[in-house]
């Protein structure tokens, strides 16, 4: 049909004319421009069928939350790695050679992984960043060195994920499940400490659960599974937000613990003060107690390994020990702890009597 | 997210089925939100949805050796998406003694969607809304498909299943029901206007 006796109705369901109205294709937008100034008579039309139009032009979807998408995206990687992948494999260790052999082993891995990842090449006008992901098996630690010179260490079944290179200026973001001690570099201008007034740029943010973590450069634990996010914070200060929820951060000091359950998420943010160096002691592969009460050590197991603690003697909490004992076994943990307090233990399950 | 163009979409399909990991990976990133909108409207099964576009890339990539070139990626990626979203949901009606219904999906448009720019507020707004959710399911379907995400007739009929004229009439109906709310808003205008 020629335009020049279209109706209403025909520029409505005219393509080029909706790609005009919609401004999404310059050259439908350049055609009806120079027609409309040469049919003058079309113009009553022209623009009642615009107005219709652009009230829908301007209709947008949300966006899906960026948490979730970011799940997905992880959830996925996940299912196209190959079956195998030496990362993946969990590994009995049993001395020190075959120890150093798989770590020499992963860190190939890891390189070949970040190469393989750095080779590939295609024009992509939209961001793809290249993943980097490294894993431990249950009861393995691993460190890694993150592209800005920050170190992490992976507690046993833990993983975490970045993307595979990071731009000097851009924020820097990782994301764990599992166990993971940060000691972050900090890369904003001396004078600036305070993590709630820095830009993105210098911050560095964990994604753990349902907790986004976000420091300038400090030390911290992060233990994030089952749906419960636990942060210890050892030095400097954190910025601590929910993915979902009220946007007003809290901000945590050195010695500060806080525990959030994504099943209760209406919960308030909540802290409270412990020993830092308790909650990092893992890295070390032993706990160091001086003069500890028995009531922080208690403490201190049930937040760690998920255990309730129940005491026969009330007044052995106000005991104090001094000492040192690998913690790698939670097991050979509770034994040296009820030896040390002439105590039987019983476990089931989660459940600890120490009688 | 800036759009990625098909010319682009077309090479990283082309990549990932050669075995390119990061080129769905990339693909998933451009086109999760448009997919995942796309299924809010659908169906309300949040749930459903997440797990639909996820069982859909998941499978894009154990199939992807025996997976043809496509024209336009966005397209085959709604009209997949949408199969599954139809398959579950009507398994899960099955499951539980639910009646089918042959329209499955249920179209509504809510306030939030719509930036009424240099319009008359919020009833106008109310106007349009009550309008849009008079229309048929698949005239909002097709509506939705056509100024949300831009698709051409042809493409929408691809991803509904549908042949480009029965699309054609759809918008257009769907168009003149609009543009006739429009004119009652502009006489009701120009009522209050004169007194």
């Amino acid at each position: 049909m020629p335009h020049a006796t279209y109706t209403t109705n025909d520029f409505l369901a005219d393509e080029s004319f909706q790609a005009f109205v919609a401004a999404s294709d310059p050259a439908a937008v350049a055609f009806w421009q120079s027609w409309i100034a040469q049919h003058p008579a079309q113009a009553a039309a022209f623009h009642e069928a615009a107005a219709v139009l652009r009230l829908l032009a301007t209709s947008r979807a949300a966006p899906a939350p960026a948490s979730l998408k970011q799940a997905e995206i992880a959830k996925l990687w996940h299912a196209m790695e190959p079956v195998g992948a030496p990362a993946a494999r969990p590994l009995l260790r049993s001395h020190r050679a075959a120890r150093s052999r798989w770590w020499a082993a992963t860190a190939l891995a890891a390189v070949v992984i970040l190469v393989v990842a750095g080779l590939g090449f295609w024009p992509r006008p939209a961001a793809a960043p290249a993943w980097a992901r490294y894993a431990t098996a249950a009861g393995q630690h691993r460190q890694v060195v993150l592209p800005d010179g920050s170190r992490v260490v992976l507690n046993g079944s833990s993983e975490l994920r970045l993307a595979a290179t990071w731009q000097p200026g851009q924020a820097r973001e990782v994301w764990l499940t599992g166990e993971a001690y940060f000691d972050v570099q900090h890369t904003a201008p001396a004078a600036l400490m305070a993590v709630a007034r820095a830009p993105a740029r210098v911050k560095f943010t964990v994604h753990a659960g349902a907790l986004d973590v976000a420091v300038l450069g400090t030390r911290f634990d992060v233990l994030s599974r089952a749906g419960t996010t636990k942060v210890v914070l050892n030095s400097g200060q954190i910025e601590l937000r929910r993915t979902a929820g009220p946007p007003e951060p809290l901000l945590m000091q050195p010695g500060d613990l806080v525990e959030f359950d994504a099943t209760a998420p209406r919960g308030a943010l909540a802290k409270r003060a412990v020993q830092p160096a308790f909650y990092s002691a893992w890295t070390s592969g032993h706990l160091d107690f001086n003069d500890t009460p028995v009531a922080e050590i208690i403490a201190l197991l049930e937040d760690t390994y998920g255990l309730q603690i129940t005491l026969g003697n009330p007044a052995l909490r106000r005991q104090k020990l001094t000492g040192s004992v690998p913690n790698r076994d939670v097991d050979v943990l509770l034994d040296a702890l009820g030896k040390s307090l002439d105590v039987k233990v019983h476990r089931v399950g989660n459940r600890v009597k120490l009688d | 997210m800036p759009p990625i163009t098909e010319e682009a979409a077309a090479q990283l399909w082309d990549a990932f089925r050669g075995g390119e990991a990061r080129a769905l990976a990339a693909l998933f990133e451009a086109y999760y939100d448009p997919l995942y909108a796309y299924g809010r409207k659908l169906s309300g099964d949040e749930e459903l949805v997440k797990d639909c576009i996820q069982n859909l890339f998941q499978q894009l990539w154990r199939r992807r050796a025996g997976l043809r070139a496509v024209l336009v990626v966005k397209a085959y990626l709604f009209k997949a998406f949408r199969h599954h979203l139809a398959d579950e949901t009507e398994r899960l009606r099955r499951q539980h003694a639910l009646p089918t219904d042959a329209d499955m999906f249920e179209v509504t448009y809510s306030h939030e969607e719509f930036l009424i720019a240099e319009q008359h507020d919020a009833e106008q707004r109310a106007r349009l809304l009550g309008a849009l959710n008079q229309l048929s399911k698949r005239q909002r379907e097709a509506l939705y498909l056509k100024f949300f995400d831009g698709f051409s007739y042809e493409r929408i009929a691809e991803v509904m299943v549908l042949n480009t004229q029965s699309v054609r009439n759809l918008v257009f109906n769907a168009l003149k029901a609009l543009r006739q709310v429009l004119l009652t808003a502009l006489a009701l205008l120009c009522l209050l206007d004169a007194g």
